[in-house]
């Protein structure tokens, strides 16, 4: 058993038989649940998502470890798709369009506020690159009824907008296809956050009254790929 | 979470074809071509989700005739449909797995019906089943040791305990799957062939599992009767197992059985072992076409290769046993082979 392998496990608080030459897939569990590090609510979401679809704890480990999905993207989708079992074993077939419109158009949202979250973390896009880890913490709740994410501890100027707003807090509705008509526009008014709609780089959007639209620096086709190569990588990965 | 709601919208047929009709037109050809292509290749399936976005950023800026919410019973049948465009001339919709919903009914004749999902539609949160964890898997002992964990034992010996047990509890009629990842490719086809002889074994299909969850076809094991011996008068042909791989190799051979480029590519081991079984058995009939034929392989160890290659040879044995005989040689050093046992049967 090597000694820091050891030595950490016992600062995770998980005993491991020193004298052993192996490790049982229980304590492994244990070890790749700590090592993958996921805050309190996306650790309990997680857990509670593979207990009731039966996907393994080991699988969404994974899927956060290997960089398929970002910690952000991962609570979106489990908080607000019904098909976040299809999308992490890789999508469904392609060729069923309407069903795997349903996950790409979850899939891209989750990818849009992913790169939102690392944007407003590093927020560095007009400086040279520091090779210091100067990341703001942002945190983020996702609101489930919604379809939305509420980001709070920001910094500095919201990205991606010509406007000049730098709210603590924003409430973001990740779209492909804003709907004027969208419910969730008129019902998150109450909400003291900021509202913000983050849309891909070439949607047509007209902006609603009190939201602000943040536009992806991707197009949709960009974004359609990228989403295309991580369901790719989760089918190939380790089950 | 938000719920999904989808929509099924009809146009008149004039309106859609004026401005929707090319678009359409290459979303098929795509459509068709995906279907037609080859196992882990996607290329033509990203054009088509292209051009479907294409096709639903039109459709927004025509009038619809009509506009129905379908039930989630319409959505779920739907979803289990299979493979299908999302929109359909009200003509064909008895072919089209519209068929199956009731609200495609209001659609007359000369109109088109087209499907738009939203899945971030406010509603109310549907819970999902509360369950248990799926347990670790149980602790694996090499056969013979009980309790007390091997010490000192090399890891190609601890595979062959492994690799031997799945295939004795396969043979022995068990529903456990042989999972190949990981294993040595001389312990992999030694085993398999042993295992292939049916002299006081009964034939059974063993189910084939891969690491990455995906499912290949079974092996057939104890289907045939094996013999030894290499014939001298038959057709003697030297190949690498696949190209690009060991180009130490490539001295000793006369060429390769598969295209390095063709099995190495990014897609679930099961469709790689697919891929295989399909070439090689197609290769296998081709060189015994006029004659039966020595195949001396000289092997990479890739799993899936190595699975999906054996399976063809025991499914070639089994309808031409006079035809072939394949003899393995694994790589041990330059110009150095360990031959593995003869794959011939009676």
């Amino acid at each position: 058993m090597p000694a820091t392998l050891a030595q950490w496990a016992r600062c995770e608080g998980i005993a491991l038989d020193e004298d052993s030459p192996s490790i049982t897939p229980a304590r492994a569990r244990e070890l790749l649940l700590a090592a993958t590090n996921m805050a309190p609510a996306l650790r309990d979401r997680a857990l509670s998502f593979a207990a009731g679809s039966g996907l393994s704890v080991e699988r969404v480990c994974y899927l956060l470890l290997s960089g398929i999905w970002k910690p952000i993207e991962l609570d979106f989708m489990l908080a607000c798709s019904p098909r976040a079992h299809d999308m992490l074993l890789g999508g469904s077939d392609a060729l069923n369009r309407p069903r795997r419109d349903a996950e790409e158009q979850v899939a891209v949202a989750a990818a849009m506020l992913g790169g939102l979250h690392q944007r407003v973390q590093n927020n560095a896009a007009d400086q040279p690159q520091v090779v210091e880890d100067d990341r703001q913490p942002v945190s983020w709740e996702v609101i489930e009824a919604l379809g939305a994410v509420k980001l709070s501890g920001l910094c500095d100027a919201l990205p991606w907008t010509g406007r000049a707003l730098c709210p603590e807090s924003v409430l973001v509705l990740p779209r492909l296809w804003p709907d004027s008509r969208d419910d969730m526009l008129t019902r998150v008014g109450d909400d003291a956050a900021q509202v913000v709609v983050l849309v891909p780089a070439d949607a047509e959007i007209d902006e609603p009254a009190g939201v602000v639209v943040l536009r992806h620096p991707d197009r949709l086709a960009a974004l359609l790929r990228s989403v295309g190569t991580r369901f790719a990588n989760s089918r190939v990965g380790r089950r | 979470m938000s719920v999904e709601h989808a929509w099924l919208l009809v146009f008149s047929v004039s309106a859609w074809e004026a401005g929707l009709s090319g678009a359409c037109r290459h979303a098929d050809i795509a459509f068709r071509r995906q279907q037609k292509a080859q196992l882990g290749d996607d290329t033509e399936a990203v054009r088509y989700a292209q051009i479907c976005e294409d096709i639903r950023v039109l459709s927004s800026q025509l009038p619809a005739l009509h506009r129905v919410r379908l039930a989630a019973a319409s959505i779920a049948a739907l979803d289990q449909a299979g493979p299908h465009h999302p929109w359909c001339l009200s003509e064909d919709v008895e072919r089209h797995p519209f068929a199956m919903v009731p609200e495609a009914r209001l659609a007359g004749h000369g109109q088109v019906l087209y499907e738009v999902r939203h899945p971030f539609a406010f509603g109310p949160t549907p819970s999902q089943e509360a369950g248990e964890l799926r347990e670790p898997s149980g602790t694996w002992r090499p056969g013979g040791y009980g309790d007390e964990v091997p010490r000192g034992m090399m890891r190609s010996e601890a595979q062959t305990h492994l690799w031997n047990e799945q295939l004795d509890r396969a043979a022995a009629g068990n529903d456990v799957p042989l999972v190949p990842d990981g294993i040595v490719n001389s312990v992999l086809t030694e085993g398999l062939r042993r295992y292939a002889d049916g002299e006081g074994r009964p034939n059974v299909r063993a189910r084939v599992l891969y690491r990455d969850g995906s499912e290949a076809r079974p092996v057939p094991l104890g289907a045939l009767r094996m013999l030894g011996g290499l014939p001298d008068d038959w057709l003697q042909l030297r190949l690498a197992s696949m190209s690009m791989r060991h180009p130490e190799m490539d001295t000793d051979v006369d060429g390769a059985l598969l295209r390095n480029r063709v099995i190495s590519r990014h897609r679930p081991s099961a469709d790689t072992d697919e891929v295989a079984y399909q070439q090689t058995l197609r290769r296998l009939a081709a060189f015994t076409k006029h004659g039966p034929v020595c195949l001396h392989i000289y092997q990479a160890g890739f799993e899936p290769a190595i699975l999906g290659i054996y399976r063809a040879v025991l499914e070639h044995l089994t309808h031409r046993p006079q035809t072939l005989a394949v003899c393995t040689h694994y790589y041990r050093g330059p110009e150095d082979y360990e031959a593995g046992t003869v794959w011939r049967a009676q």
